[in-house]
């Protein structure tokens, strides 16, 4: 039961086989050895200065160190033991409070740090996320994902996950994190990071909403023609591979010339730089995946079913509407899922163009060689992938035909 | 009952029905044979309109196919799909409710109607709730059969029916069809590679090559008078009298005028039953004795007689 299960609609990044959780373990050790000695946090005495490691018990003291060690050797430990049903559950728990105590110890490290003026700045004192915290966080998440793929219930899944993000926003929100360098520069930033985030998404789902009804005629259409087809999708395939900061940057010049000669375009507020043609790109590249994805769902459909519903007496919409679309649903959503989390990537990208969106936080932290202003950026691009991840993996649980094998 | 007049199909340069006409009256079952590629499948998507006609027409109760509402002359019309196509996401129950729900039964008799039609292809009630592919193909085949009966149609439509299915739950299917039809009176037209099949369930056979109907008539006189080489040959070869016996039952020939001794025959045994019996038991001649009790006797004379 648990696996067959957990290859439906899997919340989790990787699907891991049995025996993985022994995998986990070993690296979990390996990587201690190494996260113990490498910087838990670094403390510079200002924005500029260059930061200066310390390990995780010199910046949090024995008894967090021991805690979170001993919280990693559980983790081991339930993994190494033999197998029982509620194993995944207890360690999806345990490592959901790892990542919670990681967290909280790096907001308690910079609070006490900087209190401290550790290294002479006093207020101006930033306490940065070193290596070893990210070596800690990124196993620990990774053995939660796998942890959590392998619980059975579609909806413990869902509550651990939303547990864990709860959690993180918890901390956050009870100002523990606040004197991170991290937490500063989204104080700093708050309204921008905020608009930015809705920049980014109004981005992605404009781009996918322009490629949809050219996505899915093209689908459609293969899907009629069979093998005929093949020329169609060679050519969406060569968009693909113009490399993407290329394909923004090319649509600039058209575009201007476009506005240019029809100033009716302009008046709409289109121009050659900017949302007008960062949408247009990201709808070039989301052509492919959506025309693939609606081809697929409609050649997945049996031929056979399709005549049997046909000479049942069913009218066009009854065949659509009872067999099409419930059969083609959960690959559907399933491409969408990898449109979606491809596009939020690449979304990014339209900042080079000046369409805002989170990319601006990036680039202009690597401008400025300011570390936490990209991390800002990136820590939230790849939330949003994440969430939209999640999000359509419980809609293919809820989208998927019971007979379905 | 159902008219082809002139029908003609064409894909290409490939004529897959041509120039068909034929009489089914109504009652009748028409068992439809021939080499694959024959036409067959294709002559009955001409009836139930999922194709139309590149020429010719179809007459279903005097009236002419292409002007009634294909939707609702779907529905009058059962159709057994060669490749089953049940339903991937519906459940047993749901994909024998189709036409009935379709046609807006009420859920106890579709309910009533499901536990019915289970019985009569032979499949256990507990199969109702589960899926196409946690099933055989031959269940799935039966699931298909008892799907194109569900509304009772008038006309029903059998692509290779049960061709999935093992000898003897073949018989038995074919019993319940031949029961079906004698009290419903519904007309059938079923396809199969089954000479013994086309022979046993056919009032009337008839025989499709390269799209053309070479030949259409009962078993025995299709049987005794093939009207071509690639029938003869459809029908067994020099094997073909064999098949002659099963279109005559042991009453037929009996002379219940006198008996002999011995253990008797039934009267509604067919020929074939009959000669097996005499080889059996190394005689010439059998006792045979008849529904009312009568007692005769059928001798290899009267056997082989035409
Ligand atoms: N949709 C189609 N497109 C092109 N050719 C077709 C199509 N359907 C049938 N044909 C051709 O028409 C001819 C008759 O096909 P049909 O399916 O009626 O044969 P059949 O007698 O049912 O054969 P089988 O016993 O193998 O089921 C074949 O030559 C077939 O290739
Ligand atoms: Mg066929």
């Amino acid at each position: 039961m648990t696996h067959s299960t957990a290859q439906d609609g899997s919340l989790a990044l990787p699907r891991a086989r049995p025996g993985a959780p022994a995998l986990a373990a070993a690296f979990i050790l390996a990587l201690c050895a190494v996260a113990g000695l490498a910087g838990f946090v670094s403390v510079a005495p200002n924005r500029l200065a260059s930061g200066q490691p310390l390990p995780l018990w010199v910046a949090s003291g024995p008894a967090v160190t021991f805690a979170l060690v001993a919280l990693a050797g559980l983790i081991a430990g339930l993994a190494l033991a033999p197998r029982r049903p509620d194993r995944p559950l207890l360690v999806a728990l345990a490592s959901a409070m790892l990542v919670l105590g990681l967290v909280a110890a790096t907001g308690e490290a910079a609070t006490r740090l900087v209190a401290e003026g550790a290294s002479g700045g006093g207020r101006l004192t930033r306490v940065s996320l070193g290596p070893a915290f990210w070596i800690w966080l990124v196993v620990a998440l990774l053995v939660f994902a796998d942890a959590t793929g392998r619980i059975a219930a579609l909806k413990l899944r869902f509550l651990l996950v939303l547990g864990l993000a709860a959690g993180l926003g918890g901390l956050a929100a009870s100002g523990r994190l606040a004197d991170l360098s991290l937490a500063r520069e989204f104080a700093v930033n708050r309204d921008i990071f905020v608009e930015a985030v809705a920049t980014h998404l109004g981005l992605t789902f404009g781009g996918l909403l322009l490629a949809l009804p050219a996505g899915i005629a093209i689908g459609a259409y293969a899907a009629a023609r069979g093998r005929r087809a093949g020329a169609l999708f060679a050519g969406l395939n060569l968009i693909q591979t113009i490399p993407s900061i290329a394909l923004f940057a090319l649509l600039i010049g058209p575009l201007t010339a476009l506005t240019a000669a029809l100033p009716a375009l302009r008046a709409l507020g289109l121009a050659g730089i900017g949302a007008f043609p960062a949408l247009i790109a990201l709808a070039l590249y989301a052509l492919l995946p959506v025309a693939r994805a609606v081809a697929a769902a409609l050649t997945a459909v049996p031929p056979a079913t399709l005549e049997a519903g046909r000479a049942m007496g069913m009218t066009r919409t009854q065949l659509a509407r009872e067999v099409t679309l419930p059969l083609a649903l959960p690959i559907l959503l399933e491409m969408a899922r990898v449109v979606l989390v491809q596009l939020i990537g690449l979304t990014v990208l339209a900042a080079l163009i000046g369409a805002g969106g989170l990319g601006t936080f990036i680039f202009r932290g690597l401008g400025q060689t300011a570390a936490d202003l990209v991390l800002l950026g990136a820590l939230a691009t790849i939330a949003l992938a994440l969430a939209a991840h999640l999000a359509l993996g419980l809609l293919i649980g809820l989208a998927r035909p019971q007979g379905a094998a | 009952m159902i008219r082809l007049d002139h029908l003609t199909k064409r894909y290409g340069a490939t004529v897959a029905v041509d120039d068909v006409s034929l009489d089914i009256p109504a009652g009748a079952i028409c068992a439809l044979v021939g080499p694959s590629g024959a036409g067959k499948s294709t002559l009955l998507r001409l009836i139930n309109r999922l194709i139309e006609p590149d020429g010719g027409c179809v007459q279903i109760g005097g009236a002419e196919a292409g002007t009634l509402p294909v939707v609702a002359l779907r529905r009058r019309i059962g159709y057994v799909i060669q490749s089953v196509g049940l339903f991937p996401h519906w459940s047993v129950a749901r994909n024998i409710a189709t036409v009935p729900r379709l046609l807006g039964w009420e859920t106890a008799r579709i309910e009533r109607r499901i536990d019915q039609l289970l019985d009569l292809v032979g499949l256990p009630p507990s199969l109702a709730t589960r899926y196409p592919h946690e099933l055989s193909g031959g269940q799935q085949q039966r699931v298909g059969v008892a799907r194109a009966l569900a509304a009772e149609p008038e006309l029903l439509l059998m692509d290779e029916p049960f061709g999935a299915v093992d000898p003897v739950t073949r018989r038995t299917l074919q019993d319940a069809l031949l029961e079906i039809q004698a009290r419903t009176g519904t007309t059938i037209i079923l396809v199969t590679h089954d000479v013994d099949e086309a022979v046993r369930l056919g009032t009337v056979i008839a025989f499709l090559s390269h799209g053309r109907l070479v030949q259409a008539a009962s078993p025995a006189e299709m049987l005794r008078a093939p009207a071509s080489a690639e029938v003869a040959a459809f029908f067994g070869g020099p094997r073909l009298g064999l098949r002659l016996l099963q279109t005559a039952s042991a009453g037929e020939r009996a002379d219940f005028a006198r008996t002999i001794a011995g253990e008797p025959v039934e009267a509604e045994a067919m020929l074939d039953e009959v000669v097996a019996r005499m080889a059996a038991a190394g005689v010439t001649s059998l006792p045979v004795k008849d529904g009312q009790g009568r007692r005769g006797v059928i001798s290899l004379d009267d056997v082989v007689a035409r």
